[in-house]
């Protein structure tokens, strides 16, 4: 029997990114394509890519921000740097925005690159109905998952939705047996302190294979003002980069679990 | 992905620089570069005493007086020896067979204030030039070239369309010389096959008299060669008898040991070896002016050497280590003044000796060995600008050894270059299809990035060719845009074009005209050079001189080519494209209208909206397919034209991709460009694409590099890359360079690549100047993204985060 190729549909299904980055180093194994979906359920205050959270193309500036293209449009571009995947183990990465608000179009970006045989990962917030969710993380060697707060009615105060859909989905991924590494935007005043603990604890427990700590930083905020919007964390203070060394190192001990600063 | 085994221990082999060579490397930090007029003097007196003597023996008699008279020095410390002048360590020799009147122009002030490659001129050696230049005057190369020039040909060169300096007023060097056969047999076993090949020849014919004369004359030149050493040995016993110290009194007493055995006999061990490298390097680039005399395979002919030394227990790892720093050091300390003319394309003295290490043997096999560890451990100590330094990758290179060159690029000197032995040998193989197999492995790069199999001499610079400004030519009907002369021939008033094909039918035509006036400039050059200075010493260490009975500038060697440097190519290929695109494909203006923009510079407002236009159409170096098809048939139709010629010899023309410094010279001759560029700036660097028009990242531009068809470059090319400290920072990040690197040069068949590890200064340049660093990615925390795309916050912060970690 011949093994079905790809369904050729799925190549023309359309969706909206707003940015492809060539030769990104740091979001998986090797040397790797970025594709960022436009669109994000959540509204966290410290989001560093603003113009990602809405769904549509939007101006930002006097520049325009995301378009709708297809699958193929996608693999097109992430396919020029398979040279560079093969020696180096390296892939595509679907990031945003949340790539898990375009369930269908994600689904499809995967498939086609599992086919050409790239390593596939994916930075989720987690916050998408399982059963939308599941064809994605089957196609995904490594799943970088952010869990803002594990307090849920803080995390629906803040980002604007509770978290239990989150966390059992994070469960759920690491009992599949697929790599997920958690990711834990370290935003002072918001979700640092006991925050810290509880996540590693959980991170542990669901059998995750890494907590990694990202410090918060101002980079974004010059895009609030392009998009007309408000940045409302003005009196955060980035935090030493020694300090979340630190705190890091005291997780690991305290837990017997890897903990890095990304 | 097969890899051999990993070999390396790094408690064994990585070493840390000794006491001595870090004072020592402090002493040639701190020389500062003067001229010294002893050679000239010498070399004077001898033209004058042998004024009846037939050419060969003439040059012959002028370099024996050279060795037997040249100031001999012993610095402090040193375990190898030889200098180059008698004005201190980095004492630049004159040579005025070759050029004076540029030197009687710039002796007074010039040389002292220019803006690079200054000198410091003694009272003594004004005094000294200016008491020979009347006997030079109507004598020099240049001179002889200029006078041998054809008109049409002078009007072009002068019209600076076409620059080749260095040979104009200097010698050839350009090689890599057969450095293992001295180290095997000894300048006494190569006297012994010349006095063979003299006893053989039959005097009743006036070529095998010729021979005699040549033959006699390396006879001369050798042994005034081991008088050379058996001086310095005199020198270091004399030294040695009033040394107090018992420890230098004993390493003079074997340096005097040395310097009487090589190079006159076969070395007996890696000291031996390395004072006879150390010896050519020297005496070479005493002989001529010509630099980049190229020390080879080091790692390869040295180690059947270090094998036996270290099963004997002759030498310790830790002082063999100390001898090659001594010879990194002695690298550094050859120098030469140039025009300055010249030192706008070649600033920054470099006198680029290149140095190969590790690719394949002879027989295919895997090359890296513990030398070329030791000889990273070298670069790592000294850091200095020479040698020029080459390694060599293939798909059974180790992957110790590639992250360990890896981590010495990111040190930051910009060395080693990393070169694909596939592609390499693909160039060599097409140019020099008869070529044996195991010559073709064994090739090592001389100079720059020039690919020398075994047995190849390759004339190496037949000038560097303005192609941005031969398509610019082409667009204007042979008219120079910026001073309204006919240069070029009439190649069609631009408004009769109908298609892009005839764009592109004039571009062949204007670089038929300028390749040929190239052609014939180059030809003159090697005729004069031929008649006037012989290479002769260097000729008895070129692999077929002897055998053939003739000198390296008479096509002795065995295998030769000649190539022309592309200068702007990507300048040239992005007009063409911006042409089609805009003129002819989406007819946004006609050509007249184009035609206006460039002759005004693209000034007003309309000249604004055109240049916007040019600038936004593709572009090589994004990985796009229209801009990459479009460098293609320009390199393509370069390359068509270039290889029509034969060299003087009847050897082909090939061609080379790098520019060094010319792109701003050049620049300056070359009106605005249909690719947007303005009148007088720079034009594209070697293979790269031009300032900030990558905007894809180092994968789009090395993608867009392989698809320019490598094999008609067996001169090499240059693709530089730029990286922060930050974005190479451990070593995970060393780990993706790497395969970065071997991606493009073992899977995508690259030749060379470079790569610039920047520093704050740069950075600073990036925020005033942000259009020009578009490819310059940089490490933030936790990821990497491109410099100019960050907040002025941010970068402020990464400048001073790169200036801390400089420290």
């Amino acid at each position: 029997m011949v093994m079905r190729a790809v369904d050729n549909s799925i190549r023309t299904l359309n969706g909206c990114i707003f940015n492809i980055q060539r030769y990104s180093l740091h979001d998986g194994p090797g040397i790797r394509t970025i594709v960022f979906l436009k669109g994000c359920p959540l509204r966290c205050p410290w989001c560093a890519n603003p113009e990602s959270q809405n769904a549509s193309p939007e101006m930002m500036g006097s520049e325009m921000v995301g378009k709708v293209v297809t699958v193929d449009d996608v693999i097109r571009v992430v396919e020029k740097d398979s040279v560079f995947y093969k020696r180096s183990g390296g892939g595509m990465t679907l990031s945003g925005g949340e790539p898990l608000m375009q369930p269908e179009f994600s689904t499809a970006l995967m498939t086609v690159a599992k086919e050409h045989g790239f390593n596939t990962a994916i930075e989720t917030s987690g916050f998408q109905k399982w059963n939308l969710m599941a064809p994605v993380i089957e196609k995904t060697d490594v799943v970088f998952f952010d869990i803002k707060m594990m307090n849920s009615r803080r995390h629906e105060e803040v980002v604007g939705a509770p978290n239990e859909l989150i966390l059992a989905n994070a469960e759920k991924i690491a009992k599949s047996g697929r790599r997920i590494i958690i990711r834990l935007p370290l935003i002072p005043g918001y979700n640092d302190g006991c925050n810290l603990d509880e996540t590693a604890a959980f991170a542990k427990e669901i059998g995750a294979s890494e907590l990694h700590l990202l410090p918060y930083h101002r980079l974004g905020v010059s895009k609030y003002t392009k998009l007309g919007r408000t940045y409302s964390l003005n009196d955060v203070v980035a935090p030493e980069k020694e300090q979340v060394e630190a705190e890091a190192k005291r997780l690991k001990e305290r837990f017997s679990f890897e903990v890095l600063v990304s | 992905m097969t890899r051999s085994e990993i070999s390396y221990d790094e408690s064994v082999f990585r070493k840390q620089i000794s006491p001595r060579i870090a004072h020592m490397r402090k002493d040639v930090v701190s020389a500062k570069p003067i001229l010294c007029s002893e050679r000239a003097l010498l070399v004077t007196e001898a033209y004058k005493e042998t004024e009846n003597t037939p050419r060969v023996m003439r040059r012959a008699l002028v370099f024996k007086k050279i060795m037997d008279h040249m100031t001999q020095n012993i610095w402090d410390g040193e375990l190898i020896v030889g200098s180059h002048g008698s004005n201190g360590r980095r004492s630049a020799p004159l040579f005025p067979e070759y050029a004076t009147a540029w030197l009687e122009e710039e002796i007074d002030e010039m040389l002292e204030t220019r803006t690079q490659d200054t000198f410091i001129v003694p009272q003594k050696v004004k005094d000294d030039l200016k008491g020979i230049f009347p006997y030079w005057h109507g004598k020099t190369l240049h001179e002889r070239y200029r006078a041998m020039l054809p008109e049409e040909t002078k009007r072009v060169r002068d019209a600076y369309m076409f620059t080749r300096d260095l040979f104009e007023r200097n010698g050839y060097g350009h090689v890599a010389y057969d450095i293992p056969k001295l180290l095997k047999v000894g300048l006494k076993g190569i006297k012994e096959e010349i006095c063979q090949k003299l006893s053989e020849l039959d005097l009743t014919t006036a070529e095998d008299l010729d021979k005699r004369l040549f033959y006699e004359a390396l006879l001369v030149c050798c042994d005034a060669v081991i008088g050379y050493a058996r001086r310095y040995a005199e020198k270091a016993r004399s030294l040695a008898a009033e040394e107090k110290d018992a420890a230098r009194k004993s390493e003079l007493e074997k340096i005097a040991d040395v310097c009487s055995w090589v190079p006159e006999n076969p070395a007996r061990d890696i000291w031996d070896a390395i004072q006879a490298v150390a010896f050519m390097q020297l005496i070479i680039q005493t002989e001529t002016s010509g630099d980049s005399v190229s020390p080879g395979r080091l790692d390869q002919y040295l180690y059947p050497y270090y094998v036996k030394d270290i099963a004997d227990g002759r030498y310790t790892i830790d002082e063999i280590q100390e001898l090659l720093d001594c010879l990194w050091l002695k690298f550094n300390e050859i120098i030469k003044v140039q025009d300055s003319e010249s030192i706008r394309i070649h600033p920054g003295f470099p006198m680029t000796p290149n140095l190969t290490i590790g690719g394949q043997t002879p027989e295919g096999e895997n090359a890296v060995n513990e030398l070329s560890y030791l000889m990273l451990n070298s670069q790592e100590h000294i850091r200095l600008t020479n040698p020029q330094f080459t390694v060599r990758f293939n798909e059974k290179t180790p992957q110790d050894f590639i992250l360990r060159v890896a981590e010495i690029v990111r040190l930051g000197t910009g060395v080693p270059a990393m070169f694909g032995d596939d592609a390499c040998m693909a160039a060599i193989h097409r140019t020099l299809p008869d070529m044996p197999l195991d010559r073709v492995r064994d090739f090592r790069i001389v100079g720059c990035v020039e690919l020398a199999p075994r047995g190849f001499q390759g004339r190496v610079n037949g000038g560097f060719l303005n192609v941005a400004r031969v398509v610019d030519l082409a667009l204007n009907n042979g008219v120079d845009r910026l001073t309204g002369e006919q240069i070029g021939p009439k190649t069609g008033n631009i408004n009769d074009f109908k298609s892009f094909d005839s764009v592109i039918d004039a571009v062949k035509a204007q670089m038929n005209y300028f390749v040929t006036q190239q052609v014939i400039n180059a030809a003159v050059v090697d005729m004069v050079q031929r008649d006037l200075t012989p290479h002769l010493f260097l000729s008895a260490l070129i692999e077929g001189c002897i055998e053939s009975g003739k000198d390296m500038t008479w096509g002795g060697s065995l295998w030769g080519a000649t190539p022309i440097l592309h200068v702007g190519m990507a300048t040239a290929s992005d007009s063409l494209a911006a042409v089609k695109k805009v003129v002819f494909d989406d007819k946004q203006i006609t050509m007249a209208e184009l035609k206006s923009a460039q002759d005004s510079d693209f000034a007003g407002e309309n000249g604004i909206k055109i240049q916007k236009m040019l600038l936004d159409a593709p572009k090589y170096g994004n990985d796009d397919e229209d801009a990459d098809a479009m460098v293609q048939t320009m390199t393509n139709l370069t390359f068509d034209e270039i290889e029509r010629h034969k060299d003087i010899d009847g050897r082909p023309y090939t061609s080379m991709i790098l520019t060094l410094g010319a792109t701003v010279p050049h620049g300056w001759k070359t009106g605005a460009t249909a690719d947007g560029r303005k009148a007088t700036m720079p034009v594209s660097d070697s293979m790269s694409p031009s300032n900030g028009a990558d905007k894809e990242g180092p994968t789009a531009v090395l993608k867009s590099a392989s698809k320019i068809d490598q094999t008609r470059l067996m001169e090499g090319n240059v693709l530089n890359l730029k990286f922060s400290r930050t974005a190479l920072d451990g070593d995970e990040a060393l780990h993706k360079f790497a395969d970065l690197v071997c991606a493009y040069l073992i899977d995508l068949k690259g030749q060379e690549v470079q790569v610039n590890v920047v520093d704050g200064a740069t950075l600073r340049d990036a925020q005033k100047h942000p259009e020009n660093y578009q490819d310059l990615v940089i490490r933030v925390a936790g990821y990497s993204a491109r410099f100019v795309e960050l907040d002025k916050e941010l970068q402020d912060d990464i400048i001073r985060r790169t200036e801390h970690q400089t420290v």
